[in-house]
């Protein structure tokens, strides 16, 4: 017996002929990847202590903290940031008022971005704060290499601080990176 | 038309990945090609030379979880929207294979009535890359949209290769029924990048420390490369370079093929190999890049305490701590992808007698069927296929092959194959997925093959 399966070479020829490609559109390569990464921001507690001065009598007005932060200077970061947010909680038992006072910050300590001040009245447990800033509007925030957090305390009201009766304010915070590729 | 189907295999050579799936040729035909394939394949010619380049070229793609035509097709719909559709559609065990294999030089020669040797050199790039879902999907959305979710490094699989293999086998008749055979081989890698069994994972959630907290657990990733960068460090990829250490100038290895061919009965066959059993031992211009550990961040903890601390500096130092990472000139070992192939074939019909090397003959039949197993072991494990053949001859010179294929990529593989003689050039040419050939974009395996040989009974 001897198949004559002739047609077996137009199988093998035919793919040759009628491979095609041409509803294809190579051109679309474009994607736009804009994912928006959140990260830990700055964090800290404080209780009574901390607005006493050495000697546990005199209250201070301002307590600051500044720290490095190089995430502006990342290539990705400065080429890519479209919007940046910040996000603040924060909490209280003080029968105090605070003013808080946000500022990004360059080599010098020069303000590259200032955030509104933050009130906290005296009679508030909690307060949320949001921001947002467009790169595009504020582009010295790309020069940012340093955070400063400020505390000022409100002068009292009848509730001066007491090293012996314990108070404390939580501050929490979070950084929302809108990239666009 | 046909330039863009050109114009695609090329690119798809180029910058796809590869898997060696030339299974569809093993065990067809007496041919210089089979011994590629079977070292223990009965070969009946005196001797053989291929002609440079052209002796052999092989080239297969296959992806699963997507086809091209989900990104490409010109259907007028936004790129963004099908690149999430191909996104949502995949998982880390889809993956994407490209093999390219190329014969510079091949040849053999009749050592005696039982023996014939053959060697040759040939190119071949192979690339297999996993689709590391959970990283694309955090480059893609980022973190705000995923909160709780563990994004796992575990995705990360991918080996990638050229090299040129330097080989020599032997194909010994042991008696009617027996014929055994085995190849060795030298590898110059040129190139090489990889990475399998990573571990951990990165998880952003909610958190009373913090508004939320960042968890890197169980880290541990190593990438291996040589051939990326120079002596200095500096990134070196070019195409000269990874062409020319191919010729021996790269890293070195070993590696055998080993073969048998067995006639159960007259008409039933036997036959069996196992590919690419061996290592290449990277040594020069490699860079490891490795991290491991866990670290929890919850950001920056501000004290008050007067005392100029810089956190920022802390922080980077107790990350390196906890997760040291390193880059490290350091020697590794690459196992080939071995491959193993068997095949079962009854032979049926007409019988004919051809002429083999010194005016013999031998006795063979106008028609075969049977199936034949592959596997190759790819970084993920085996990726095994079954195909199911049938064989038949249209005239002496002219034997041709058509094969159902299941593989992971489709259980509707087609193929055929031809091989014929014209004196003393035997050409051979086989397209495995036919009918994906009408359509190269919605193809999701394609594979092509052919080759021109000069044989000399």
């Amino acid at each position: 017996m001897r198949c004559k399966l002739k047609p077996l070479i137009l199988l093998f020829i035919l793919p040759l002929f009628i491979s095609c490609v041409d509803n294809a559109d190579f051109d679309q390569i474009n994607v736009d990847v804009d994912p928006i990464m959140n990260a830990p921001l700055v964090h800290f507690e404080l209780d009574q202590l901390d607005f006493l001065d050495d000697t546990g009598t005199t209250e201070l007005i301002t307590v600051s903290d500044v720290t490095d932060i190089d995430v502006f200077q990342s290539s990705t970061i400065r080429e890519n940031l479209g919007r940046f947010d910040l996000i603040i909680n924060m909490r209280k038992d003080f029968p105090r008022g605070f003013q808080i006072r946000i500022a990004l910050l360059d080599d010098n300590l020069v303000p590259t971005y200032e955030f509104n001040s933050i009130p906290f009245a005296a009679s508030r447990n909690e307060v949320d704060f949001r921001e947002n800033i467009v790169i595009a509007e504020n582009p010295d925030i790309l020069n940012t290499t340093k955070m400063r957090v400020e505390i000022e305390l409100i002068p009292s009201n009848g509730s001066p601080i007491d090293p012996e009766v314990e108070w404390e304010m939580d501050f929490r915070s979070v950084g929302i990176f809108y990239l666009f590729f | 038309m046909r330039k863009l189907g050109f114009a695609c295999l090329f690119v798809l050579f180029i910058v796809g990945q590869m898997t060696a799936q030339q299974q569809f040729a093993f065990s067809f035909g007496e041919t210089p090609h089979t011994l590629n394939l079977n070292p223990g394949a009965e070969t009946n010619f005196k001797y053989h030379y291929g002609i440079p380049v052209f002796s052999n070229f092989n080239l297969n793609a296959g992806m699963t979880g997507f086809d091209l035509s989900d990104l490409f097709l010109a259907d007028g719909a936004n790129f963004n929207t099908k690149f999430e559709r191909v996104l949502n559609k995949i998982d880390e065990t889809n993956h994407v294979n490209v093999n390219a294999r190329i014969d510079i030089l091949n040849g053999g020669y009749r050592y005696d009535d039982k023996t014939y040797l053959s060697f040759g050199f040939y190119q071949e790039t192979d690339v297999t890359v996993y689709m590391p879902k959970d990283l694309m999907d955090l480059l893609y959305e980022g973190t705000l949209t995923n909160l709780d979710r563990a994004f796992t490094f575990s995705h990360l699989a991918f080996k990638a290769d050229v090299l040129g293999v330097l080989h020599a086998g032997i194909s010994r008749k042991v008696n009617s029924k027996l014929n055994i055979g085995a190849r060795v081989k030298i590898y110059s890698s040129s190139f090489n990048a990889e990475s399998n069994h990573n571990s951990g994972t990165l998880t952003t959630s909610e958190n009373s420390t913090n508004l939320i907290r960042q968890s890197l657990n169980n880290f541990n990733v190593e990438v291996r490369t040589s051939g990326l960068v120079d002596a200095q460090g500096d990134l070196s990829f070019n195409g000269g370079d990874i062409i020319s250490k191919t010729f021996l100038g790269g890293n070195l290895g070993l590696g055998f093929d080993f073969g048998v061919t067995y006639h159960v009965t007259p008409q039933l066959e036997f036959t069996a190999s196992l590919l690419d059993f061996g290592f290449v031992r990277h040594s020069k211009n490699t860079r490891v890049y490795s991290g491991e550990g866990d670290y929890t961040f919850d950001g920056i903890n501000f004290l008050y305490d007067g005392g100029n601390i810089n956190y920022w500096d802390q922080l980077g130092d107790d990350f390196k701590a906890n997760v040291p990472t390193s880059e490290a000139e350091t020697a590794y070992t690459s196992w080939r992808p071995a491959k193993l192939n068997a095949a079962l074939k009854y032979s049926f019909g007409e019988i004919r007698s051809k002429v083999c090397y010194a005016d013999t003959h031998k006795q063979y039949y106008y028609n075969a069927i049977g199936f034949q197993l592959h596997n190759v072991f790819r970084p993920r494990g085996p990726q095994l296929a079954f195909t199911s053949f049938f064989e038949t001859s249209l005239s002496e010179k002219i034997h041709t092959k058509l094969t159902h294929t299941i593989n992971e990529y489709s259980a509707t593989i087609i193929g055929s194959g031809m091989t014929f003689q014209w004196g003393n050039v035997n050409v051979f040419g086989m397209v495995d997925n036919v009918l994906g050939a009408r359509d190269l974009l919605s193809a999701s395996t394609i594979s092509v093959n052919f080759g021109v040989n000069m044989v000399i009974n």
